[in-house]
């Protein structure tokens, strides 16, 4: 019995078995709102928020790793979302090559951009990232204010991506980036991240270059944030640029406020973030006349949020779980030695 | 031709006066609390929509209303400083600067549950009250065009500098001045020399909403829309003006800001030249990639010093 | 085909990682071994020389070093030698620029002028100038903080791993998907890190979080951490500052301990004189960036211009 409960213990502790169950239960939600038991708005919130869960993922090993901030999030996201207009509505090619289009554009100026900005200093990369995605946002309202794709032009492999092939391409989508994640910082990787985050004296004197592991976590923030740009025309197909917040600074910040509540160096904790952040208001709040009144009130939140927990919980939401853990340990390890002396 | 590209120069004045004020608050804090304060354009924007909201409703020119903008701007300033930084748990410059982001989600947010979202917000410009005439703009004869200025901008002008000259003074002459740039320079051995660094700090938060409230305010009279992130595009320039000079002095950023404006409206004026008439779309585009350019040559900044980091 | 220092001491590990797991399962490996060790022969064959040369007993030859900041010369036309297996001790009063000499060799500071030059590990004479704050390390130059700098966030032993990030030769998809190729590279360095852990007495701290231990075993961890990277030269930076007495005792023979077993080259700044004038075979003594003197111990100490430096200079004589 206790060799059983333990070993399922183990397999949970496991990511990939954490997201591949994660991955089974959403799935699941998507089957039953077929059967008609869940309403397909709840469905189609759920697959939404996961593609800021994507970004949310790239921008955790970007914050808690390395110890950057970026403002361009929303910058590379429209980057993502216009290569994905252009390549499969304007030339009617498949969603393999604007996939890769994506990449290369977000990789490309990334690189050119971090390089720049990380020569000088880490606080600087904020500023030029800010900066890049304004200029990115205006100039791409100036070049289509709306850009929407047929469905029928969405495919990948032949297939047709409608809302249900949509969600499960974000599910692929999130389980494949987050298991990549996820190994990325239990290797040598993530943990050159995290002393130069500590150390920049002590990470160079053990030989881990800060431009190349800075500018690694930057480009893999950069094309988290298009990929998920790219997945959002995929799933939503439209968008205004004029009036959808969604190239905002907003963005920029409801993603840096996901991954600061959930605490920056636990990627379940990010994603639980995006949950609190984008999830809530999406699937619950939208149906309150209140918040329907006030769409700017999340926002608020979000903003009070980020300033108490890094003011007394830096670990956030996830530290809050781990401390919680901890205590009711504690408590049962006193209960069942109570317990077993009531026995013997 | 040539009197057409003076007037598009002269066409950034305002910008100019603007992202020199965003431009010198923002390097003010950068000095003294290390870090880079994103929220300074949405304090900005919260005062300016104190100052409209006493002119639409109760009808306050502008240019008295902008004082109670600015005190809102101070005390923004302030909370920040003294309330925020100083009680967190060990924050560091990352923290600060997160929490300035999360400052700007915060007012993002509460602007619209403050002040509803009303479709545009009556504004007008500074000349209006100073009776300057009833034509917006000074009409000046110029080799053989027309020189055209905004009474506006010229008023603005004329605040700015001598808001400017006048911090400048302070800074090389004045003890706060020397204990502001002893703060820069080293924040805890300042302390050991017996300056109030936490004053410091605060009066610099303090200034820097002041003066941010006042650019929104000259903004807004320059005919822009008032909303919650109007003033981004300014702040944005305005961090740009500081790298482009250099956060390593005072006067580096403030060149930065006359720079950047500037170089925008000059790509904009290629527009009038044949087969360029699309280049307007492009002009921030072009004027980062040049700064990114200068940057990479020199990445202190234009007038900046290298810094050598202690181990 | 020209190589560089840094490529052929990664080929060099992926054909020591191949061999290990050759030896575990040879047919599945043995192939990618060939292919390593023909790398790795082609780069060594393209590895320029360096031209340099040092005396047979010579490691470290600092040449007319200057570092100045602005107007302040911090180091000023500093020449020394350290020989190979000796503890070599730099001495000088506060502000004499001892640190700055340290960041010199590291190349945290890029000196003004002078030229440093090094034997590494395989013996080539490299001139630490031109190599990048990061790479000092491929040729066994490793250093500890004034300051500690330990990362707080992880636990002691993935310090240690920390420490060993440019032995590992897996490229970022081998890591994005933990091949077993990786975990093969983990396994052997952690190993290592655990025998290093076992030498500096540090075992029982194996899992706990660097952030909160007490200040003597974060300097213990940073020594370990030294350890890690086949040093040919350590260079403490003020071992002995903040411990107590009996720490300082401990110090001493463990740093003669590492100087035994590791066979390496110690290179230390420290103001403790008794444990300088105990442990190290040669003493060099600065002030204002100049030489005073450089000797044995004894030969130092008794040198004029070194007690000057250190105790003022009386008006009447």
């Amino acid at each position: 019995m206790q060799k059983r409960k333990s070993r399922i213990q183990a397999f949970l502790s496991h990511p990939l078995s954490q997201i591949i169950l994660f991955v089974l239960i959403l799935a699941v939600i998507q089957l039953l709102s077929a059967a008609g038991l869940i309403s397909n708005s709840l469905v189609f919130a759920i697959g939404n928020t996961l593609i800021y869960a994507v970004i949310a993922i790239g921008f955790c090993l970007l914050l808690g790793y390395s110890g950057l901030a970026s403002l361009g999030t929303a910058g590379f996201i429209g980057l993502g979302a216009y290569s994905a207009f252009y390549v499969m509505q304007e030339f009617g090619m498949p969603y393999i090559v604007a996939l890769l289009a994506t990449l290369v554009v977000s990789i490309v100026i990334g690189v050119v951009v971090g390089f720049i900005s990380l020569r000088i200093e880490g606080i600087y990369l904020a500023i030029l990232t800010l900066g890049l995605a304004e200029i990115l946002r205006n100039l791409l309202m100036a070049m289509k204010s709306t850009v929407q794709i047929e469905i029928e032009k969405i495919r990948l492999f032949g297939l047709l991506m409608d809302t249900r092939g949509g969600y499960f391409l974000i599910l692929v989508t999130f389980a494949v980036l987050f298991w990549l994640t996820a190994n990325l910082i239990d290797s040598p990787t993530g943990r050159a991240m995290l002393a130069m985050k500590n150390s920049t004296s002590a990470a160079q004197a053990m030989g881990i270059s800060l431009m190349k592991y800075r500018l690694l976590a930057f480009v893999i923030s950069t094309v988290f944030a298009a990929v998920g740009g790219l997945l959002y025309m995929m799933y939503v197909r439209t968008m205004t640029t004029a009036t959808s917040t969604l190239l905002t600074l907003t963005t920029s910040l409801n993603i840096l406020g996901a991954v600061i509540i959930g605490g920056a160096k636990s990627l379940w904790g990010t994603t639980f973030g995006v949950f609190i952040i984008y999830g809530i208001q999406s699937m619950f709040l939208s149906r309150i006349p209140f918040f329907i009144e006030n769409p700017a009130f999340m926002t608020m939140v979000t903003g009070v949020l980020i300033i108490l927990v890094v003011m007394f919980f830096p670990g956030g939401f996830a530290q809050i779980a781990v401390q919680l853990r901890q205590r009711l340990k504690q408590i049962a390890a006193k209960k069942g030695k109570e317990g077993g002396s009531d026995g013997g | 031709m040539f009197a057409a590209f003076v007037n598009t120069i002269c066409g950034s004045l305002l910008t100019v006066c603007i992202t020199c004020l965003a431009t010198f608050a923002v390097t003010l804090i950068f000095k003294t609390s290390t870090t880079t304060n994103f929220a300074q354009g949405s304090i900005a924007a919260l005062g300016c929509y104190v100052t409209a909201e006493l002119f639409g409703t109760f009808d306050l020119p502008v240019w008295i209303g902008v004082f109670p903008g600015i005190v809102v701007g101070i005390l923004v300033g302030l909370f920040v400083d003294v309330v925020i930084f100083r009680n967190g748990k060990n924050v560091n410059a990352l923290g600060k600067q997160i929490i300035t982001m999360g400052l700007v989600s915060l007012i993002f947010g509460g602007i619209p549950l403050i002040f509803g979202n009303p479709e545009a917000i009556p504004f007008e410009p500074f000349y209006n009250t100073v009776k300057m005439g009833t034509t917006p703009n000074f009409l000046i004869p110029f080799l053989g065009g027309e020189l055209v200025l905004s009474k506006h901008a010229v008023l603005c002008a004329a605040i700015t500098a001598v808001i400017l000259a006048g911090l400048f003074l302070l800074l090389k002459f004045s003890k706060w001045g020397l204990a502001v740039r002893a703060t820069a320079a080293n924040e805890f051995t300042a302390e050991l020399m017996g300056i109030n660094s936490y004053a410091i700090t605060a009066a610099s938060w303090a200034i820097a909403g002041a003066l941010g409230v006042l650019a929104a305010v000259m903004y807004a009279g320059g005919g822009t829309r008032i909303g919650p992130s109007f003033m981004t595009t300014i702040q944005v320039n305005a961090f740009l003006a500081g790298i482009l000079g250099g956060f390593s002095t005072f006067h580096g950023p403030i060149v930065g800001a006359v720079c950047i404006p500037v170089a925008a409206n000059c790509v904009g004026f290629l527009a009038n030249f044949p087969g360029l008439s699309g280049i307007t779309r492009w002009n921030m585009v072009i004027v980062y990639a040049l700064m990114l350019v200068v940057i990479l040559i020199k990445p202190q900044g234009l007038l900046g010093k290298p810094v050598v980091k202690k181990v | 085909m020209a190589a560089s220092y840094v490529q052929v001491d990664r080929l060099r590990r992926k054909a020591q990682l191949y061999e290990s797991l050759t030896d575990q399962d040879s047919r599945r490996w043995e192939g990618k071994l060939r292919t390593a060790r023909a790398k790795l022969e082609r780069a060594q064959a393209g590895l320029q020389a360096t031209g340099l040369t040092l005396p047979e007993d010579v490691v470290l030859k600092v040449q007319d070093l200057c570092m100045y900041f602005g107007g302040i010369r911090a180091v000023d036309g500093l020449s020394f030698q350290v020989k190979k297996g000796e503890i070599f001790g730099l001495i000088g009063p506060n502000g004499a620029g001892k640190t700055t000499v340290f960041n010199c060799i590291t190349q945290f500071y890029k000196p003004t002028s002078g030229t440093i030059c090094f034997e590494n590990k395989s013996g080539q004479v490299v001139d630490l100038n031109r190599e990048k704050v990061h790479d000092v390390i491929l040729h066994g130059i490793v250093r500890t903080f004034q300051n500690v700098e330990v990362v707080r966030e992880v636990t002691v032993l993935e310090n240690l791993l920390i420490a060993g990030h440019r032995q590992y030769t897996s490229n970022l998809i081998q890591q994005a998907l933990h091949l077993p190729i990786l975990k093969r590279e983990e396994q052997l360095i952690r190993e290592r890190a655990l025998q290093v852990l076992d030498f500096m007495g540090l075992t029982g701290y194996k899992d706990w979080y660097a952030m909160g231990l007490p200040y003597g075993v974060l300097k213990k961890i940073e020594i370990a951490r030294t350890l890690m990277c086949d040093p040919q030269l350590i260079i403490l930076d003020e071992p002995a500052a903040g411990l107590n007495d009996t720490e300082t005792a401990e110090l001493a023979g463990l740093i003669r301990n590492i100087q035994k077993e590791y066979r390496c080259t110690i290179l230390l700044v420290e103001h403790d004189m008794g444990l300088v004038m105990d442990i190290c075979h040669t003493v060099c003594a600065i002030s204002f960036g100049r030489l005073l003197a450089i000797g044995t111990p004894a030969q130092v100490q008794a040198d004029p211009g070194v007690q000057s430096a250190y105790l003022g200079v009386s008006e009447e004589v």
